[in-house]
């Protein structure tokens, strides 16, 4: 048993203690600072693109280099940041911790699954070496197969990165049924661990198809075996077919885990039981299931028959269902609560404004015949960043700042979080709600050059990506100066009830608990 | 490129009605109109359903002094949770028949259409009319079509996939390698709309623009004897220039020795080239027909070997202009 004074930080130190560590919380933290790390990465290539489009034509680069940053930004935001994003950070911390557990249910597989993200993270780089790759994140057959670049490497670190991801779904899956404190009912648990739960189960189920997806355009690429390009007899549409059966549910990968958040958040914030817990925690199993059945909404004007297009539309609308159940639920949380405005609270009300934008717009997207027009222009862009960035990195921030003080034992300056919060929320609208009016007048997305009339909507954006970027930055440069000059954390300071907040020390000792917390009660009973 | 200059600098008309839309060229496009119109105010709705409860919640009940409790701890309520998960199925319902009905007019080829061929390839659009026996190609090709006729356009690709776009009639079509995709339109406004290429497709993707030029039926009659006329009266080198441009040699070959994806037509007639293999050739007539035809036969070392095939894209006297002119450059 540790000693008073001793937590996971302080009791064992140097080099060796963290990279070889099996603490799930000192993983996670290790997850964290890569993530934030890729997240400035493709962050500043993200600005980079935004200052070549302030002009049409040649700005500050020529075309085959924004193809191949905007490759860039997407491939390491998708797979290096926003997929491995929640779970593999604040899951990994908080999870544990909630049910009860001295750790996650395999710490060795754990550690390996983080040392395969950064694998797949020094290949992803390491195409660069080889030559920049511009087929844009999806990897479209056949141009991908015939542009020269890391292709292959490239491909192949996106594979790596896929173990790593079903390595941390089935770890959590296995902790959750099996390494719950005594009295832990499923319908105990913090909604935050169904939603992590849920992801689990999308990340075993679909990232297996993306694998073998890949493995076979390597395939195609190297030994020129036709599947997919019609040169060797394949089939491009099957790509897409392939590809997205794993790419949507990847959707959900990122967004699941930012609902798990809010679900806390919320609560916490408002003092208040969470209102309608079922109903939540089954939506993200329904999402996670309809999930699988959406992948042709991403392909309408791709020439698949009328017909499949008409049952995607019809699947793609039922997905609006949970996502809608929970932004009520978490409404009627708020209401008659004790809402406090700290920060990862201000945080989750951006989610909230910026995912309602982003759930709306997806309805545009799957009407049939409006898609037809809004499909691969700037609308979908905006789209899709309110949901990635409006929706799940909104909650990640939140959810940092909420366990913060867990985390590290101190608190951050209340001041900047805010303000670095608002001016995300601002800047973020600035950059991508334009993006929507571009779209709808039918402005192509990838797009390096632009018809003139266009030129306005793209400064604005461009300056907007600024602010938020600097927000960004800020918020990041608020929690490091914490560790420096913050006060020094109080076990519970949002008055939480969940385990990690009501039986852990201020920062936790190794083994989690000090004793076996035994459960007597829901997550949310405020008092 | 000066076509592409211009083309950029081209407007697509912008609607009055709150500047949100580019103005609607087809009756098909007006239909558009309303369900878009009418996502987006029932939108604006839903979104103050959520939003204004949520900036009152946090008025009301925001908390004055660190100890204060929630006013309830109520937690469910059955009723209104059948209320907010079947009622918006009813609003979703109605959004799906109407795009639905909207898809089924897009996606349905009206009988007896005049058909044009389009075919995309990196990074221009080439359109064969097989009615007039004409062509146009190139980017920004002037696509010349009736006013108030049903067209539609059977295409496929060279290479990649390609996607042919036109944002006045709200329409978009994916152009694969290896098969045929169609798409139909039927143009109420005379007015010249912008094409553009929406799915991705490598350095010039941005730049594989054309635009259809809808004329009552007679200007459209004397459009095309225009085009035949103009062939006909070009000596084998002016017609080598203009399929120079047209053919989007231009995209990758330079006329003044600079350098682009492919090696400068600029004194090239004569010289002798090295294959990737290692064989050296002559450039000389039977060279640039048969690399104009196969290019991947015969592909020049030290470069990637992107080059399309014009095989059936070019008729006998197109072949010996291109020969003529690349020959005249010295
Ligand atoms: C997409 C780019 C592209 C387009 C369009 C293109 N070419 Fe090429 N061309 C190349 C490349 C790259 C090479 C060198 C590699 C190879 O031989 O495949 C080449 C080589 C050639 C050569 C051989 C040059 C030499 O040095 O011996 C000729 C002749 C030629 N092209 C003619 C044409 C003509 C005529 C057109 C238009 C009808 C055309 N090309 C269109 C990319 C292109
Ligand atoms: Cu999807
Ligand atoms: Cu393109």
């Amino acid at each position: 048993m540790s000693a008073p004074g001793k937590n996971y930080l302080n009791c064992k130190k140097g080099f060796a203690s963290w990279a070889l560590t099996l603490d799930h919380k000192r993983i996670g933290l290790m997850y964290l600072g890569s993530i934030m790390f890729f997240f400035l990465l493709g962050g500043l290539f993200a600005l980079l693109l935004r200052t070549e489009l302030l002009s049409p034509g040649h700005t500050i680069m020529d075309a085959k280099r924004y193809n191949q940053l905007f490759t860039l930004h997407g491939a390491i935001m998708v797979f290096l940041v926003i997929i491995p994003g929640i779970p593999a950070s604040l899951g990994n911390f908080a999870l544990p911790l909630m049910l009860g557990a001295k750790d996650v249910a395999f710490p060795r597989l754990n550690l390996l699954s983080y040392y395969i993200y950064v694998l797949g993270a020094i290949v992803a780089l390491g195409s660069l070496i080889v030559g920049a790759v511009d087929t844009g994140w999806t990897f479209y057959m056949p141009y991908s197969s015939t542009t020269d670049g890391g292709v292959v490497l490239m491909v192949t670190a996106a594979f790596i990165l896929g173990f790593s991801s079903i390595f941390t779904g089935l770890n959590f899956i296995v902790t959750t049924h099996k390494l719950r404190a005594p009295g832990m009912s499923w319908y105990r648990m913090p909604l935050f661990v169904w939603g992590i739960y849920a992801t689990g189960i999308i990340q075993i189920m679909a990232t297996p198809v993306l694998a073998i997806t890949l493995l076979l355009l390597i395939v195609e690429r190297v030994v020129k075996v036709g599947i997919f390009d019609p040169v060797l007899g394949g089939d491009p549409v099957l790509f897409q077919h392939f590809f997205w059966f794993y790419s949507h549910p990847a959707v959900y990968i990122m967004i699941l885990p930012g609902m798990a958040v809010i679900s806390e958040l919320i609560a916490v914030f408002s003092q208040k039981r969470i209102f309608g817990y079922k109903p939540i925690a089954y939506s993200s199993i329904a999402l996670a299931v309809l999930s699988f059945l959406v992948w042709g909404h991403h392909m309408f004007v791709s020439g698949q028959s009328e017909l499949v297009g008409m049952i995607f539309s019809v699947l793609t609308f039922l997905v609006a269902v949970p996502s809608g159940v929970k932004m009520f639920n978490w409404l009627a949380t708020m209401h008659q609560g004790s809402v406090s405005l700290k920060t990862p609270m201000l945080w989750a009300l951006g989610f909230f404004v910026l995912f309602a934008i982003g759930g709306i717009t997806g309805v545009f997207l799957g009407v049939l015949n409006v898609d037809v027009h809004l499909h691969d222009t700037y609308f979908v862009v905006a789209h899709f960043h309110y949901v990635m960035v409006g929706g799940t990195f909104m909650a990640f921030m939140g959810g940092i700042y909420y366990w913060w003080p867990k985390m590290t034992g101190k608190m951050y300056s209340e001041f900047w979080g805010a303000a670095s919060a608002i001016m995300v929320v601002v800047g973020f609208n600035l950059t991508f709600f334009v993006q929507f009016l571009m779209g709808a007048q039918g402005m192509p997305r990838r797009y390096y050059n632009y018809l003139d009339q266009f030129t306005i909507y793209h400064q604005i954006s461009t300056v907007g990506s600024y602010v938020l970027g600097l927000g960004f930055v800020m918020a990041l440069i608020t929690l490091l100066v914490s560790l420096k000059n913050g006060k020094t954390a109080p076990k519970n300071p949002w008055h939480g009830a969940s385990l990690e907040w009501t039986h852990t020390d201020a920062v936790p000792i190794e083994t989690n608990f000090r004793e076996q917390p035994v459960v007597t009660e829901g997550p949310y009973e405020y008092r | 490129m000066d076509s592409l200059k211009e083309l950029l600098a081209m407007k697509l008309p912008v609607l009055s009605e709150w500047g949100w839309m580019s103005n609607p060229a087809s009756g098909y496009a007006n239909d558009f109109n309303s369900v878009f119109y009418f996502l987006m105010w029932t939108g604006l709705g839903l979104f103050l359903l959520v939003v204004v409860p949520m900036v009152w919640f946090v008025i009301k009940y925001r908390r004055k002094h660190e100890s204060q409790k929630a006013l309830s701890q109520n937690d469910h309520n059955i009723k209104i949770e059948v209320i907010w998960t079947f009622l918006p199925i009813a609003y979703l319902a109605v959004c799906f028949i109407w795009g639905f009905l909207g898809y089924l007019n897009v996606s349905t080829m009206p009988m007896g259409a005049k058909n044009l061929r389009v075919i995309g390839q990196k990074w221009n659009w080439t359109v064969q009319y097989p009615d007039e026996d004409i062509s146009v190609s190139g980017q920004g090709a002037v696509i010349g079509v009736p006013q108030g006729e049903n067209i539609q356009l059977t295409m496929s690709s060279q290479d990649v996939i390609h996607s042919f776009f036109l944002p006045n009639f709200r329409i978009k079509q994916d152009v694969l390698p290896g098969r045929y995709t169609t798409l139909w339109f039927n143009a109420s406004e005379v007015g010249e709309f912008p094409v553009f290429c929406a799915e991705y497709c490598g350095d010039s993707h941005s730049n594989m623009l054309a635009k259809v030029k809808v004329m009552p039926k007679d200007e459209y009659n004397a459009w095309v004897d225009g085009i035949k006329n103009a062939n006909n009266k070009l000596s084998p080198k002016e017609l080598g220039a203009k399929l120079y441009q047209s053919k989007a040699c231009v995209t990758c070959h330079s006329i003044d020795g600079s350098a682009r994806i492919g090696p400068s037509f600029k004194g090239v007639y004569g010289t002798t080239s090295e294959l990737a293999s290692g064989a050296k050739v002559k450039v000389d007539d039977n060279f640039i027909r048969d690399h104009v035809l196969t290019p991947t036969k015969t592909p020049i070392k030290g470069y990637p070997p992107v080059m399309p095939s014009f095989q059936g894209q070019l008729s006998e006297s197109d072949i010996n202009g291109l020969i003529e002119f690349i020959k005249s450059l010295k």
